[in-house]
């Protein structure tokens, strides 16, 4: 994580668009080059996890409700890092949005009274930061622990098998002959199967050169076989390019404009 | 097996057993269960014995346990042995598919059922401020870390998430109650100091 401690020095001059106010140069108290942050993005669980980074990077004190320079630093990133077309998850935007949201009605005049701390924009928002600071500790308290199975594991007693219960009972062996012999001379309930005629593909060659053995012109359906169904279909068409390929047959017409049509190739073979 | 007699001033029999013989009982007892075993069932070991005289003769035999590999334990579901902490590098390294990891995700959306039980999904999104993460409440399912314990009424009906004994048992707490208290945000907050980026990057496990 040393990028984060790195000053970019190419940074310096760059001018971005901030909520309709143009920065000319970043704020030294920014550490991260958005570059960098796209890596960070995997470190940080998530924009509120970011954002308590911030405030401790920049040694704020939530209690005086310092959120405005961490919005804007938060918002800074955000929009450096969409002009760099980096993706963001959804949750980062719904931050920007509700820390915007928050800037923008913190720029509102005052009213003659002091603003009650409970109608405090920032209120909540600093309230779910405390929140998730807390979580964030109890979190890393779990994780100290001594976590069965990762740190501690339960023991694993085997015990003697003279222990096993219940108690092994004596069975006669021939029990067994006797359940074989009862299943050798169950009457034999002979299954009827329906079988599936494979279709060979030398088979449908064979039918094809035999059928184009004349000088007729045969269409494809000419050529099927229509018991052997969607299958016989394919196989009659293999059967045609092999043939085809072997120059055994000549194609007519080649089922574009017209079916497929095919004729012996008598003049090669003889 | 001798063993020394840190009891020397305590009646030598109890319930006309000898602590001797009690504690082997225990130990029997305790490695021979799959499961923790609690104090209601150890009772039934003995007759006519305080579930006091039964908590003395446990700290006897986890006193025993000082030169040993394996420690006795007291969680939420009841005694067990485990073995000690200092070993887990080395159970680690013969078997690597074994011991468990834990993701910081997963030790935050946990730490906000089991601080801010019962929650929805809703509410661990709003706390961490990410989107829930399904494969990770599925994993603290599989593991019986939590479980479903009814639905919010509002609209859409929410399930409600609780965290469960297994979850004591295994991060060896005997109640919620010794979860720390988190209350003072201050001290929440000024512990996340630069050192929190130099810690191990995000799913590591201690060593």
């Amino acid at each position: 994580m040393t990028q984060l401690q790195s000053h970019d020095a190419s940074t310096a001059a760059v001018s971005i668009r901030v909520n309709d106010e143009w920065i000319s140069t970043i704020p030294d108290d920014l550490y991260i080059p958005p570059e960098a942050f796209e890596i960070l993005l995997e470190y940080f669980e998530g924009p509120l996890d970011f954002l308590l980074y911030l405030v401790n990077k920049n040694g704020l004190d939530l209690r005086e409700l310092e959120i405005a320079p961490i919005a804007a630093q938060y918002l800074q990133y955000i929009n450096k890092m969409q002009a760099l077309d980096i993706e963001l998850a959804a949750d980062y935007l719904v931050m920007a949005a509700l820390l915007a949201d928050l800037k923008s009605r913190l720029l509102l005049p005052k009213p003659e009274a002091a603003l009650a701390l409970e109608d405090d924009p920032r209120k909540q928002l600093i309230e779910r930061l405390e929140a998730y600071a807390k979580i964030k500790k109890g979190a890393a308290w779990l994780q100290e622990r001594n976590v069965l199975e990762r740190d501690v594991f339960p023991t694993a007693v085997n015990l003697p098998d003279s222990y096993g219960i219940p108690k092994d009972e004596q069975y006669d062996a021939l029990l067994l002959e006797k359940a074989l012999m009862a299943i050798l001379n169950r009457p034999r309930i002979k299954p009827h199967q329906i079988e599936h005629e494979a279709i060979q593909l030398e088979d449908r060659m064979d039918a094809v050169k035999l059928a184009t053995r004349g000088q007729r012109t045969l269409s494809f359906t000419e050529l099927l076989n229509p018991y052997q169904g969607r299958m016989g279909l394919v196989v009659t068409f293999m059967a045609i390019l092999e043939l085809l390929r072997q120059r055994q047959i000549i194609i007519v017409s080649a089922g574009v404009d017209d079916v497929l049509t095919i004729q012996g190739n008598h003049d090669e073979h003889a | 097996m001798s063993m020394p007699d840190p009891a020397a001033n305590r009646p030598a029999e109890v319930g006309g057993l000898s602590t001797e013989e009690a504690l082997l009982r225990i130990e029997a007892v305790l490695f021979a269960s799959e499961a923790p075993v609690p104090l209601s069932l150890l009772k039934q070991v003995f007759d006519d014995v305080t579930p006091s005289q039964i908590k003395k003769w446990l700290d006897l035999l986890s006193a025993q346990q000082n030169s040993r590999a394996v420690e006795l334990v007291e969680t939420a579901q009841g005694y067990r042995f485990q073995v000690r902490e200092q070993f887990a590098g080395l159970i680690a390294q013969l078997w690597p598919e074994r011991p468990i990891k834990l993701s910081n995700a997963l030790l935050e959306t946990l730490a906000v059922i089991a601080y801010h039980q019962p929650v929805t999904r809703g509410d661990i999104e709003q706390i961490r401020g990410v989107s829930v993460n399904s494969q990770i409440l599925r994993t603290l399912f599989d593991r019986q870390w939590i479980v479903e314990s009814g639905v919010r009424e509002v609209p859409g009906r929410p399930a409600l998430l609780t965290t469960t004994r297994h979850f004591l048992n295994a991060f060896s707490l005997q109640s919620l109650a010794l979860l720390p208290s988190l209350e003072q945000a201050r001290e929440a907050l000024s512990a996340f100091n630069d050192n929190m980026l130099l810690d191990e990057p995000a799913g590591a496990t201690r060593q």
